[in-house]
């Protein structure tokens, strides 16, 4: 399945950066903090090296196979019948990754700021704009990050500096006070974050021209790198590694202590709207993605029929998942990081050792 | 609660399935009706609390010992 129209490499580095970090902010710190304690800043760099293993994996089989979509490369590289299969699971993973997106951001609505209103109607909100915008292809949802960009950036920027005056650099003391374990450990939790850059597996066939998606991969890897590592060290610097690991929304709370002067307060709002429209580009192309995936495997020509009834699947499923927020918590700590391992890192790489050995590849389409 | 579901998914449906059955598109027709059946079937369960097969729980069966052997592996 062909989409028309392409992106930049700039873009997908910067819609790389909204597939990972709106939730990254919110969740992963306070679990990381749990594993790593204040060595946590030094899990982000090793899972970020781990993810370029991944990078490194998506940007060989890009240039094996330019403008296919990993969908499509499954089945160039396994054949017809195992390729769908494996096609089938990253569909269904990815489609999981957005019933738990959904379901995280609900849950923090609902959970932080609006307690008396219904996980469901936040859900049903977001998904009718997600449905809307990925129906018109990748194109415009690359184009709604240029809006959402700039403020993202100054605005975790903003809270960087304006919480410095709480910060206090002996909380990041001492350095690897119970060795390398705990750091790997974080990392372990960390890497389900940021080995979603699988994602740019698929949307990264519409990248042109195709040789640059390396570059797109390194500033997307850095640049999420960056900004967790910025979040996660203000946290720890702000409230200590004991405290960190008791918080639920930890960029939200981050935003809660900026006071200046005893007039300048209370941003975490402008945090929250910001945050949405960060959160809808990530639920938007997850959405896209699967339903493109979708349609790879069954062999339509036209993704868009799919995006509604999978968006309300999705809805669904997000509600059916977990009961509680602490359920979404306690599997993304136990849970997830087995789980996207496997598919993240375990599946890509497979498909290049085979491609490899069995010598497949399309540069000339 | 059961209305509005029915009403929500006859809209999705609406949205795409008129200009499919115009086009004579089958196979696209196949595939959403499958999906949409499928988030209908999910919804009404949901609402009127059925046990339904959770895929977390089949995802945390296997693949939380393989995080657990992992953490005490390497962390």
């Amino acid at each position: 399945m062909r989409e028309e129209g392409y992106i930049s490499p700039r873009q997908a580095a910067v819609l790389l950066w909204f597939a990972i970090l709106p939730t990254a902010i919110l969740f992963l710190p306070a679990l990381l903090v749990l594993r790593a304690h204040q060595d946590a800043w030094l899990s982000i760099i090793v899972a970020t090296l781990a993810a370029g293993t991944v990078a490194v994996a998506v940007y060989l089989l890009a240039r094996r196979f330019p403008h296919y979509t990993l969908f499509q490369c499954c089945e160039l590289i396994l054949g017809q019948v195992a390729g769908k299969a494996v096609a089938m699971v990253f569909v269904l993973a990815f489609f999981q990754l957005n019933a738990v997106v959904i379901r995280e951001f609900s849950e923090f609505l609902a959970t932080a700021v609006m307690p008396e209103t219904p996980c469901l109607f936040f859900s049903i909100s977001i998904l009718i704009i997600a449905i809307y915008a990925a129906r018109n292809g990748l194109e415009v949802i690359t184009r709604c990050t240029d809006f959402i960009l700039p403020l993202m950036v100054i605005f975790i920027a903003a809270i960087f500096l304006l919480a410095m005056p709480e910060m206090a650099t002996r909380h990041l003391l001492p350095v690897l006070e119970n060795g390398i374990r705990p750091v790997l450990g974080g990392a372990l939790v960390a890497w389900s974050f940021l080995g979603q850059v699988v994602i740019l597996a698929t949307y990264g066939a519409f990248v042109n021209p195709p040789r640059a998606l390396g570059w797109s991969l390194i500033t997307g890897l850095l640049g999420i790198a960056f900004f967790l590592g910025l979040v996660v060290m203000g946290a720890i610097m702000v409230f200590g590694c004991c405290e960190v690991e008791r918080l639920t929304f930890t960029a939200y709370d981050l935003a809660q202590v900026i006071s200046l002067g005893q007039f300048f307060e209370r941003v975490e709002v402008l945090f929250l709207a910001i945050w949405v429209a960060g959160v809808f580009i990530k639920i938007t192309l997850n959405l896209y993605v699967t339903a493109l995936g979708l349609a790879t495997v069954t062999g339509l020509k036209e993704y868009r029929p799919l995006v509604a009834p999978l968006g309300a699947l999705n809805i669904v499923m997000s509600c059916l998942l977990y009961r509680n927020i602490s359920e979404v918590r306690q599997d993304l700590l136990l849970v997830e990081p087995g789980w996207t391992l496997t598919w993240q890192l375990g599946l890509p790489l497979l498909l290049l050792v085979v491609a490899w050995l069995r010598g497949k590849r399309r540069t000339g389409a | 609660m059961i209305i509005l579901i029915i009403l929500a998914f006859l809209a999705i449906a609406y949205l795409d399935g008129p200009g499919l059955w115009r086009k004579k598109e089958w196979r696209e027709l196949a595939v959403m009706g499958i999906v949409w059946s499928l988030g209908l079937a999910l919804s009404l369960a949901a609402a009127w609390h059925w046990p339904v097969p959770n895929p977390a729980r089949i995802l945390a069966r296997v693949f939380g010992p393989v995080t657990m052997w992992l953490t005490n592996l390497i962390g």
